[in-house]
């Protein structure tokens, strides 16, 4: 056997930890939280953590019940949301992705696998209708893509209350919606999904305000944008980047 | 506190019933788990495996096969090799065997509701910890009730040395505990939807340095634990050195945890801390190598048994692959090589070196092992376990090797430039239709690998009937050989 | 950010927290290690690698 209970050892990692349980457990407990505390918790900091800029706004009603479904459809799975300073990066999608862009990101969606393309600059990209298209039959408008089609976007519809419940939820847990915003949740859907609709309505395609298609164009028309249009101001910090060519941008998009 | 030692003990003392329990587990999820790994290899090469209904698209499959693996198959194996280990080490029987079926049904629980929700298209989306919060608030019960157990246990223990394995299943039971009430904090909105404390960076943060320690602590340290006792087990010797396994273990929990920010790199994460994640990463190369020599070393003299006895097999080849991905990481996080293999396929092969390679053969070698301890008969097909092994090995290669090759493709693909300053390849499109090759091949390996663990259970169950039909008349006396 | 968190971040001072739990684990680490080399517990080691070898009547 190992040892004896008669054993003349009287040293104080045999005597005290091993023999000891609790002890080794409590110091195990403190080897494994070190690491943790000191990069976790300086990032609540001001100083240390990322920038919580005001050019960003939390997500309209309507972007929330998108990014739910996004979120529900495990977008992210295939799709990042995350621009990284590279030249071949930035010719590709457009402006690297800002820390404060994510401020409002609850939970944050910047993916960990590019299947398909990265979308944090995909708002304002494309019109409306290509991303009805693309969501209804994915090859009609990207042939050759290995996306599945979802065509339950186009019918299923979002629930107000459901929606008024997440926004309610977020603002508990630190979205600054004003008490206004809350108690009209049903009104700012309605306003932006009709304008949406007759979006659409205008090329072609014709749909309802509730469906959920609706509510995840909002949302994928909305990514980047805060973002791109503080970079345009001059309100964040420059790329870090080489110099891009910015024919070359153009010619490729 | 009073330590027996006895050196001889009976081994009616000990609950085996609960780990035939997490045994039979381990084998049933496992099949079930790369079923849904396969299929969605195929969804990835053929997209209309996806079969045009909202349950089974890849975006809701692929979390149920991450989960599936992870915590059922790899979950119920460390459960099943604990009570085993941890019973004989410490010489006595588990605290309280109704905790300990508590925890078997409970997490069985929640296996099967993770199985029915994520198909629903209910997550949370952060990998690894996607299950909603109900279930979440689940899992932190049945986790305290293991580790109530666990610490009982320990605390009515009859020898008073702690085997190394146990320090790292300690590591095991505090630290999952730690990352998953940490990272599920969130505010309930609806019964199936939640929204978490810490919003962007933050939450990005926090979710890899759970994500990352999963693998450390969920598919390293137990198995390491395994490793430690079924190894010279099964090799009938004692582990090269013993010094070296106390170093190497407080080495490795104090690194690991650092680690989760490589995940991050060139991302809006403050440079201080991608700095720390990527210093870590490199150096936790060192305690990795410590804990893959002695597993190796301790095969010392016994190299003759490899080439006959397939639980060595696959011992071998499991520390082996520990070795190269725990090796093939640290390079990853370092920023130059992330660069490239970030967003990449060669993520997956890198995953998979260490969940094909090290966990899957390892429990697969400890199964093996143990169906005869458990069910008083040898194995039914000793050759079947051989073909086991080829097909498990070979199905690793094709797999780690294609998705290396599309992984280094994608990247140089997606950066390459060309003279004028415009991107060569400008549609994503092109990029996408050359991986089909690779895509075909990678499924090709994930099969043999599925075929090979299903050759397993077909091969477990004949045991176990036979077992069971020869001992219908219950013997009173302790079965000792 | 969630301004309870943050209040609560911000009333940490991290630099000599830190500093401590460096110094500790060091020498936490040295002195584990110096135990695990040190000749006089060579035998101990060997006998408790041994533990998984004897462990009753299932060999």
């Amino acid at each position: 056997m190992s040892d004896t209970k008669s054993g003349s050892d009287k040293g104080f990692h045999r005597r005290v930890l091993e023999s000891k349980a609790g002890l080794f457990t409590i110091v195990t407990t403190l080897a494994i939280s070190v690491g943790g505390i000191v990069e976790i918790v300086p990032m609540f900091t001001a100083t240390a953590g990322p920038e919580q800029p005001d050019w960003v706004t939390p997500y309209t009603p309507l972007e929330v019940a998108g990014r739910d479904i996004y979120v529900r459809e495990g977008c992210y799975v295939c799709h990042s949301q995350w621009v990284r300073p590279m030249r071949a990066e930035l010719i590709r999608y457009g402006e690297w992705s800002r820390a404060g862009e994510y401020r409002y990101d609850r939970p944050f969606l910047l993916g960990s696998r590019r299947i398909g393309p990265d979308l944090h600059r995909v708002g304002g990209k494309y019109p409306d209708a290509w991303h009805y298209e693309h969501m209804r039959d994915p090859r009609s408008t990207t042939p050759g893509s290995v996306m599945p089609p979802y065509p339950w976007l186009l019918e299923k519809t979002i629930d107000e209350d459901d929606v008024a419940a997440s926004v309610r939820a977020l603002k508990s847990v630190g979205t600054p919606y004003t008490d206004q915003q809350l108690a009209n949740v049903s009104e700012l859907l309605r306003v932006q999904s009709e304008a949406i609709v007759q979006r659409l309505a205008e090329t072609g395609v014709q749909t309802e305000p509730d469906r959920e298609i609706v509510a995840l164009i909002a949302y994928l028309q909305r990514l980047g944008v805060d973002g791109r249009r503080a970079i345009e101001q001059g309100l964040t910090s420059p790329s870090v980047a080489a110099p891009i060519d910015t024919t070359a941008r153009e010619e490729n998009q | 506190m009073e330590y027996t030692n006895p050196t001889k003990v009976d081994e009616s003392i000990y609950d085996d019933d609960i780990v035939r329990m997490f045994f039979g587990a381990t084998v049933l999820w496992g099949v079930v788990g790369m079923l849904v790994g396969v299929v969605i290899a195929l969804q990835l090469a053929w997209w209309p495996a996806n079969l045009g209904l909202p349950w089974t698209t890849f975006g809701r499959l692929r979390p149920l096969h991450t989960n599936a693996v992870i915590f059922a198959f790899a979950g119920n194996i460390c459960f099943a090799g604990i009570y085993y280990s941890m019973q004989r080490l410490l010489k006595t029987r588990m605290w309280s065997d109704k905790l300990s079926r508590i925890h078997f049904w409970g997490w069985q629980a929640i296996i099967v509701a993770a199985a029915i929700t994520l198909p629903l298209g209910l997550t949370q989306s952060k990998e690894y910890a996607e299950l909603i919060w109900p279930i979440d608030v689940v899992i932190a019960v049945v986790w305290v009730v293991f580790a109530v157990n666990f610490f009982g246990t320990l605390a009515t223990r009859r020898v008073k040395h702690i085997y190394v394995a146990i320090w790292f299943y300690i590591s095991f039971v505090i630290t999952i505990a730690v990352l998953h009430i940490v990272n599920s904090l969130a505010i309930p909105a609806t019964l199936f939807r939640s929204y978490p404390l810490y919003s962007g960076m933050t939450d990005a943060l926090v979710q890899w340095w759970y994500g990352h320690n999963a693998v450390g602590f969920f598919l390293t340290t137990p198995f390491l634990g395994l490793m430690y006792y079924f190894l010279p087990r099964a090799a009938e010797r004692p582990v090269y050195s013993y010094r070296l396994s106390i170093v190497h273990f407080w080495a490795l929990v104090f690194l690991y945890i650092w680690t989760g920010p490589h995940h991050l790199l060139y991302s809006g994460l403050p440079d201080w801390a991608q700095t720390l994640g990527v210093v870590f990463s490199v150096m936790l190369l060192a305690p990795s190598w410590g804990g893959m020599l002695n597993g190796l070393l301790t095969l010392r003299g016994a190299w003759h048994r490899v080439r006959t006895d397939p639980v060595l097999k696959f011992f071998v080849v499991a520390v082996s692959f520990y070795g190269m991905s725990t090796f093939e990481g640290p390079m990853m996080a370092i920023r130059a090589v992330n660069g490239l293999a970030h967003f990449t396929n060669w993520v997956i092969g890198h995953v998979h070196s260490g969940a094909l390679g090290w966990v899957g053969m390892m429990t697969f070698g400890t199964l093996y092992w143990l169906v005869p301890k458990l069910w008083k008969r040898e194995l039914a097909y000793p050759n079947m376990a051989t073909t086991h092994f080829w097909l498990a090995t070979i199905g690793i290669v094709l797999y780690t090797v294609s998705m290396w090759a599309a992984g280094l493709m994608e990247g140089l693909m997606w950066r390459a430039v060309d003279d004028r300053g415009l991107l060569a390849n400008p549609a994503f499109m092109d990029i996408v239709d050359r991986l089909d090759p690779f895509y075909g091949l990678r499924l090709l390996g994930g099969l043999l690998y599925l075929i090979g663990a299903v050759l397993m259970a077909w091969n477990l169950i004949k045991t176990i009937a036979a077992s069971r039909a020869e001992v219908r008349t219950p013997s009173a006396a302790p079965a000792v050989p | 950010m969630n301004p309870l968190l943050r209040e609560a971040a911000e009333s940490i001072s991290l630099g000599w927290l830190a500093g401590l739990v460096t110094v500790f684990f060091l020498a936490w680490f040295i002195g584990w290690t110096w135990w695990a080399f040190s000749p006089k517990n060579k035998q101990k080691f060997e006998e408790a690698a041994r533990m998984p070898l004897s462990d009753g009547g299932d060999q």
